[in-house]
């Protein structure tokens, strides 16, 4: 992001407020552990016989007694088909629910990955589906195809990004599932069927985002863009202003969204726009370094707010700090060097720009957050279980650090988004079940009778989606 | 209570830092532990398009390590850029390594998105990926 630890730490007066405040505080606050009691860092045990899995955020575990790693598509299909017990497909393990965990078997399926075959007519390519989102960008960039957008983090799979709904920042832009022209699935039977808008259309619009609950997905075929190269500016600015302005720089530019630095303020935002010309490079990511800073400074000074508000004041750059082109793979994707749990709201337009300024206050108020909360913009499309399905949104992003506590997601933030009619990101920490989805997509009813019709037994549930279809789940 | 003066201890410190940090008005070198390694632009292309000439490890590092291990500015140590992953690994051994990698390390997921991975294939990716290019 550019900004780096020693633009941060130029504390100016800072310092000198630093000597005149009460040292009882100082203290008692400089002793606080901010490490939730239940934080665990190493693999769950495993019987013999079992594997230890858990999430890139270590919060979901598991310890399947298999966990497959097909080579080829057939070679899945036969597994699926003998299995007698639960099967859940996992991607790269980036989502915070508890989706992916399985006591029976987990089935992964990044052997079968790599581009297939392409029609650059048309501008269709193949990709098998454990193929990661990045690797696809770097393959494709080879052949002169591009994604239309990316989200923030790439090491994702197609089949758990898609399934999930994961998606970048753009209003005029759509969430990456919705690339997808055709797919192999692998059902609860074994059959390898293949699905498209034009002979299958109610199981194309349920399987882009299908939480891996109607079958595994083995090959997707997606439509792409020519390559481009964009041009990144970021800059640092007050919050309050910057909200005013969101909406026209959300229609202003191609890809828009900033992250808020609780307790300072401050926001960074960014854009990305078309750019035609030679491009410049980037310089090394310093996002780890920025984060170590923000929380560093809560660790330092979170105690007194103003102080803290101050010392970011007179410490974060003002004005663009950075402004770089490049390709566009290379720009609109980072992987996160720092672990995290993450809760994130998708409102509808109109109430979204309340519910970052509700965000924001909430955040202020809470001295031990640092973690910045992201906010972007995402187009509509037609995926039936996509959060996105026929409105355009507007994502709120909170993060803590992976080490410490998160329940406020659930008591403080949760209630603030459903209050305007938010959908939860399938990957991100939320606590809806049944009649809340219900309630909240109009296609839900339909996805449920689709599932049952293609896994009867529950071969695909776990605990998590049986909690979110209103399944019984006994082991 | 040795934790509360550790504590006490790290808040000093970190207050001396930050002054020290603010005294500098920007100037000099950045504290030690955020010393990284920029690589040469010849690095940069190397570890792009590098993969193992073994067939099979090929296949595991294209679907595996190489989404962060390839592209600079990722947080990790680029593939042939051996200075970079003296500096990260330091004095751990071979045996250590894997185990980083088995249990996950910074942003690595335990595994390092290899389930299926033996400890000789991730020696044999560290190898490759930690030796000059």
């Amino acid at each position: 992001m550019g900004l780096s630890r020693r633009q941060l730490l130029l504390m100016g007066g800072g310092a000198a407020a630093l000597a005149a405040v009460p040292v009882g505080q100082h203290l008692a606050w400089g002793m606080k552990d901010f490490t939730r009691p239940d934080y665990d860092p190493n693999l769950p045990a495993a019987a013999d016989g079992e594997t230890a899995w858990m999430n890139w955020s270590g919060i979901a575990r598991a310890t399947p007694k298999q966990m497959f790693v097909p080579a080829s598509e057939d070679e899945l299909a036969g597994f699926v088909k003998t299995a007698t017990g639960r099967i859940r497909p996992v991607g790269s393990g980036h989502s915070f629910t508890g989706l992916a965990p399985s006591e029976g078997s987990m089935v992964d399926v990044s052997r079968i990955s790599g581009m297939q075959s392409y029609d650059a007519s048309t501008g269709t390519v193949t990709f098998g589906a454990g193929t990661r989102l990045r690797q696809a960008a770097q393959q494709m960039a080879d052949i002169g195809l591009a994604w239309p957008n990316q989200p923030d983090i790439d090491v994702q799979t197609l089949a758990g990004s898609f399934a999930t709904g994961t998606h970048g920042t753009g209003r005029n832009l759509t969430a990456i599932h919705d690339q997808i022209v055709s797919f192999r699935m692998i059902t609860a039977a074994g059959d390898i069927i293949e699905v498209d808008r034009d002979t299958s259309p109610e199981l194309f619009g349920a399987g882009k985002v299908s939480l891996g609950a109607l079958g595994i997905v083995t090959q997707y075929t997606l439509r792409m863009v020519p390559s481009y190269n964009l041009r990144r500016l970021v800059w640092v600015e007050k919050i309050g202003t910057l909200i005013e302005k969101a909406p026209e720089l959300a229609r202003q530019h191609r890809n828009f969204e900033f992250y808020y630095f609780p307790g300072t303020g401050h926001a960074a935002a960014i854009t990305h726009d078309l750019h035609d010309g030679p491009v410049s490079g980037q310089a090394t990511s310093e996002d780890d370094t920025l984060l170590a800073d923000l929380r560093g400074v809560r660790d330092l000074i979170g105690w007194a707010p103003w102080i803290r508000r101050k010392l970011m004041e007179g410490s974060l750059p003002k004005g663009v700090v950075e402004d770089v082109t490049d390709e566009s793979w290379r720009l609109l994707s980072t992987t996160r060097p720092i672990k995290f749990n993450e809760m994130e709201y998708h409102l509808p337009e109109e109430s979204g720009i309340q519910g970052i300024r509700d965000t924001v206050k909430f955040f202020d108020g809470l001295k031990e957050a640092f973690f910045p909360i992201e906010f972007r913009w995402t187009g509509q499309d037609d995926a039936l279980l996509s959060p996105f399905n026929s409105v355009t949104k507007i994502s709120i992003a909170t993060h803590a650090g992976v080490d410490e506590r998160y329940d406020y997601f659930f008591d403080g933030v949760e209630p603030m988004h459903r209050a305007k009619g938010g959908r939860p990101h399938w990957g991100k920490l939320h606590s809806l079940g049944r009649a809340d989805l219900e309630a909240l997509y109009p296609g839900f009813g339909d996805f449920l009778r689709l599932r049952r019709e293609l896994d009867p037994s529950g071969k695909f549930l776990n605990p998590h989606l049986a909690h979110l279809f209103g399944e019984d789940f006994n082991e | 209570m040795p934790e509360v003066k550790k504590k006490i201890a790290q808040w000093h410190a970190a207050l001396a830092a930050a002054i020290l940090v603010a005294a500098c008005s920007g100037h000099g070198a950045p504290p030690a532990e955020t010393i990284t390694l920029e690589p040469a632009p010849a690095q940069i292309a190397y570890a792009e398009r590098a993969s193992p000439s073994d067939a099979t490890l090929a296949a595991i590092y294209e679907r595996s390590c190489k989404a962060c291990h390839a592209v600079n500015g990722m947080g990790a140590p680029l593939t042939g850029h051996a200075d970079a992953w003296t500096l990260r690994s330091g004095q751990r051994s071979m045996n250590e390594l894997v185990a980083n990698v088995r249990n996950g390390l910074n942003a690595m997921p335990a595994m390092g998105y290899c389930p299926d991975c033996s400890d000789e294939d991730f020696s044999a990716l560290i190898q490759f990926m930690s030796t000059e290019g």
